[in-house]
C-alpha cells in the first residue's frame, strides 16, 4: 500500500472526491445549466435539486453568496450510520459508496456539524469489517473475488493480503528457486548490441 | 585496482579524516592476511552485517534513510579484490564457485538496498532535496552519486511538467509547491526488534491521543508507528523486520 | 516482503557439514573464514553453502539437535501451555526445516513426523497470533509487544496488520499531522477556479 501522504496527485483522491451529494441551490447560477438534465436556460434556477459530485460543490460552497445548500450522501446519512453501528458487516459498500472510506475521510475534515460523527461511525465500521476482510484473505482455496462488499480501500487491502499469502503458501510447499535476474536485464546487453548494428 | 588506490579512494571520498574506528587497510584485508581479531575495528564481516540491517531497515520505512556508502563502497572494494583473486585460481578450483555464490549473495544486498534508495528519491525528490539542503554536510542522507541523481531527476521531471502545464487554461497553467509535494507517510506502523534497553519511549494511542510509556528491553520486539522510533532507527538502536 | 528474502537472511546461519571432499586451504570469506575441509571431519559453514555442496553430492549435512520430535513435541507442548509466544528453537525454525527437507531429507530421521510437529507448532502459533491480532484492531492502543515471534510469522501478517493500523490511525486523525487544514480536493479546487 501506498506510504506516502495524501497529495494534489493521489488518484484515489481525487476519484473519491468525485462522489456526490444532494444539493439544492437557493441562487441562480449563471452558466452551469449544463449541470441540470432538466435545465431550460444556460442557468440554473433556485430551488433546483441536484445530486452534484463534491469536488463542485466545494468550490460552489466558497462563493461568497453561496448559492447552495448541501445534505450528506445517503450512505452518510443517519440512517445509514445506525445501520453502520447495528452491524456493518452486512453492507454493501461496492453498490452504496466505493470510495467509502476516502470520501468519508474528506467529509470527516469537512468541518460539517456532522463531521465527528462520522469520523467515529468510520472508525467503527472499519474495525467492526476487518475481521471479514482478514478472514476472506486468508482463505486463498476459493477463487479471488471479483466483486464482494468491500468498497474500494478494503478491496486494496484485501488483494494485497490474498496476494501475500499466497506466496507464503507457494513458499511452504514448494519452496522458491534462486532469485532470477530479470529477463530484461539479461537480454539487455543483447539488445543494445543489435540497436548498434542497425 | 591495487590495495593503495583503492585506500586512497575511499579516504577522498569521505572528505574527511578517517574516522579512528573505521580502520580502512581492515576493510580491503587480501587473501593472505591471517584472522584478525574484530574487536573494535569494522571488519568485513561486521561491515556486510551493517549492509545488511541497512537493507532491511531502507525496505521496511516509508522515508530515506542516513546513507551508508562507507560500508557500500569498502565491500564494493571487497567484492572486487575476491573477483581479482577468483580469476588467479585454476578454474577448477571448488573455491571459484564457493566465492562466487557468495558475490552474488553480496551484490544482490547491495543492489537491492540501492534500488531501494532510488526508489525513494524518485518518489519524494522534491521533499528529499529540500530537507537535504537543511543538513549539515556530516549529516546527509543521501551518498554524493545519489544527490546529483536527484537533482537531475528533478530537473527533469520539472522540464516536463512544465511542457504539459503551459497547454492548460491559463489558471491551472503552475503547479504551486506544495501541490508538487509529494510526502511519505511516517505514522506508518512497524515492527521493531531492540537491541537496547531504553525507558522513556513514549507512544500515543491510535488516535492520537493519551501516551503511554514502553519500556525496551534487549531483544524485545513491538508493532508501533515509525515516528516514535525514527531516531532509534537512525542510531542504530532498534531494526526494521 | 516475500518469503524467498526471508529464507535468504536465514541461509546466513551456521550448520554442521560432513565433507566428502578434502581441501587444506581456509577460505577466506567475506562473511567470515571457513574450513579447511578434511573428508569425514564434521566442518561449520553457512546453510547457503551446505546447501550448495550437498546438492553436488559434496557433502552430507549435519542435522541440527532441535530437529527431532521429542524436542519439538516438547515445545508444540509449551506452546499450548502458554498465553504468549515461546521462544523457538531457531530464529528460523521454519526456513531452515523446509531448507533442509527439500535437500537433505535422506538423512533425517523421522521426517514425516518432524513435518507434521512443526506444522502444527506454526499453525498453533499463527491462529494465536490472528486471535490476537483481532482483539488489537479493535482495541485502541498504538502499540502490542511481540516478542519471541519469528520474522517469518511477523512477516505472514504484512501488509495487512501495519496497513490497517494505518488505515484507523489516519481515519483518527482530524488533519493532517502538521497542521495542514486544507484538504487536498480544497487544493485542487482552489487552484482550478481561482479567478
Amino acid at each position: 500500500m501506498k506510504l506516502c501522504r495524501s497529495h494534489y496527485f493521489d488518484l484515489e483522491d481525487i476519484l473519491a472526491s468525485h462522489e456526490t451529494m444532494p444539493a439544492t441551490f437557493t441562487e441562480e447560477v449563471k452558466g452551469l445549466g449544463f449541470l441540470d438534465p432538466g435545465a431550460v436556460t444556460d442557468n440554473i434556477t433556485p430551488k433546483t435539486k441536484l445530486e452534484l459530485p463534491f469536488w463542485i460543490l466545494q468550490v460552489l460552497l466558497q462563493l461568497p453568496n453561496k448559492p447552495v445548500t448541501v445534505e450528506l450522501p445517503k450512505a452518510f446519512n443517519a440512517t445509514h450510520r445506525d445501520i453502520f453501528s447495528a452491524d456493518a458487516c452486512i453492507v454493501d459498500f461496492n453498490k452504496l459508496c466505493k470510495f467509502f472510506y476516502t470520501f468519508g475521510k474528506i467529509l470527516a475534515r469537512a468541518k460539517l456539524k456532522e463531521s465527528p460523527e462520522i469520523k467515529k461511525m468510520l472508525v467503527e465500521t472499519f474495525k467492526q469489517r476487518f475481521r471479514y476482510v482478514f478472514d476472506l484473505s486468508q482463505n486463498v482455496e476459493t477463487e479471488k473475488l471479483a466483486s464482494d462488499k468491500m468498497d474500494r480501500m478494503e478491496r486494496e487491502l484485501y488483494n494485497e493480503s490474498r496476494t501475500a499469502q499466497v506466496r507464503l503458501n507457494q513458499w511452504m510447499s514448494v519452496g522458491i528457486g534462486t532469485i532470477q535476474a530479470a529477463s530484461m536485464i539479461v537480454n539487455h546487453r543483447k539488445r543494445k548490441l543489435t540497436v548498434f548494428e542497425l | 585496482m591495487c590495495l593503495e588506490e583503492a585506500l586512497v579512494r575511499v579516504k577522498k571520498y569521505l572528505m574527511m579524516e578517517t574516522d579512528s574506528s573505521i580502520d580502512i587497510s581492515r576493510l580491503l584485508r587480501d587473501e593472505d592476511e591471517e584472522n584478525i581479531s574484530d574487536d573494535e575495528e569494522f571488519t568485513a564481516p561486521i561491515v556486510l552485517n551493517l549492509i545488511e540491517n541497512a537493507w532491511l531497515n531502507e525496505k521496511l520505512s516509508a522515508e530515506i534513510l542516513p546513507h551508508k556508502s562507507i560500508y557500500v563502497d569498502a565491500m564494493y572494494q571487497q567484492i572486487l579484490t575476491m573477483e581479482d583473486n577468483i580469476s588467479k585460481l585454476p578454474s577448477d578450483d571448488i573455491r571459484i564457485d564457493i566465492y562466487q555464490l557468495e558475490l552474488d549473495r553480496i551484490r544482490y544486498i547491495i543492489t537491492s538496498y540501492l534500488r531501494i534508495r532510488l526508489e525513494k528519491i524518485e518518489r519524494f525528490t522534491k521533499q528529499i532535496l529540500q530537507q537535504e539542503a537543511q543538513r549539515s554536510v556530516d549529516d546527509q542522507y543521501l551518498s554524493f552519486h545519489e544527490l546529483q541523481y536527484a537533482k537531475s531527476f528533478q530537473e527533469l521531471n520539472e522540464k516536463h511538467l512544465n511542457l504539459v502545464l503551459k497547454k492548460m487554461p491559463a489558471n491551472v497553467a503552475s503547479l504551486s509547491h506544495s501541490q508538487t509535494l509529494i510526502r511519505p507517510n511516517l505514522e506508518h506502523f512497524v515492527f521493531i526488534r531492540s537491541r537496547v534497553s531504553q525507558d522513556g519511549l513514549f507512544i500515543p494511542d491510535i488516535a492520537g491521543n493519551e501516551e503511554r510509556e514502553v519500556k525496551l528491553t534487549e531483544n524485545s520486539q513491538f508493532i508501533l508507528p515509525y515516528n516514535s522510533v525514527s531516531e532509534l532507527v537512525k542510531n542504530n538502536s532498534v531494526q526494521l523486520i | 516482503m516475500d518469503p524467498a528474502e526471508i529464507e535468504f537472511l536465514a541461509e546466513k546461519q551456521l550448520i554442521s557439514i560432513i565433507p566428502k571432499f578434502n581441501l587444506n586451504h581456509t577460505i577466506h570469506l567475506i562473511s567470515g573464514d571457513i574450513g579447511p575441509f578434511r573428508s569425514g571431519i564434521p566442518v561449520r559453514v553457512p546453510i547457503w553453502l551446505a546447501i550448495n555442496l550437498k546438492q553436488r553430492q559434496k557433502c552430507n549435512i549435519v542435522v541440527p539437535e532441535w530437529m527431532n520430535v521429542e524436542t519439538l513435541e516438547e515445545r508444540k507442548e509449551n506452546e499450548k501451555q502458554s498465553e504468549f509466544f515461546t521462544k523457538m528453537p531457531n530464529e528460523h525454525y521454519m526456513e531452515v526445516s523446509r531448507m533442509l527437507f527439500e535437500t537433505a531429507g535422506d538423512e533425517i530421521q523421522k521426517i514425516d513426523e518432524i513435518r507434521t510437529v512443526l506444522k502444527d507448532i506454526w499453525d498453533l502459533r499463527m491462529s494465536k497470533l490472528k486471535a490476537s491480532i483481532n482483539k488489537f484492531i479493535k482495541s485502541d492502543t498504538g502499540i502490542a509487544q511481540l516478542d519471541h515471534l519469528t520474522q517469518l510469522e511477523i512477516n505472514s501478517v504484512r501488509p495487512l496488520l501495519p496497513d490497517s493500523l494505518n488505515i484507523i490511525s489516519s481515519l483518527e486523525k482530524d488533519q493532517d499531522s502538521d497542521g495542514e487544514d486544507n484538504s487536498q480536493s480544497q487544493n485542487r479546487a482552489s487552484s482550478s477556479f481561482a479567478q
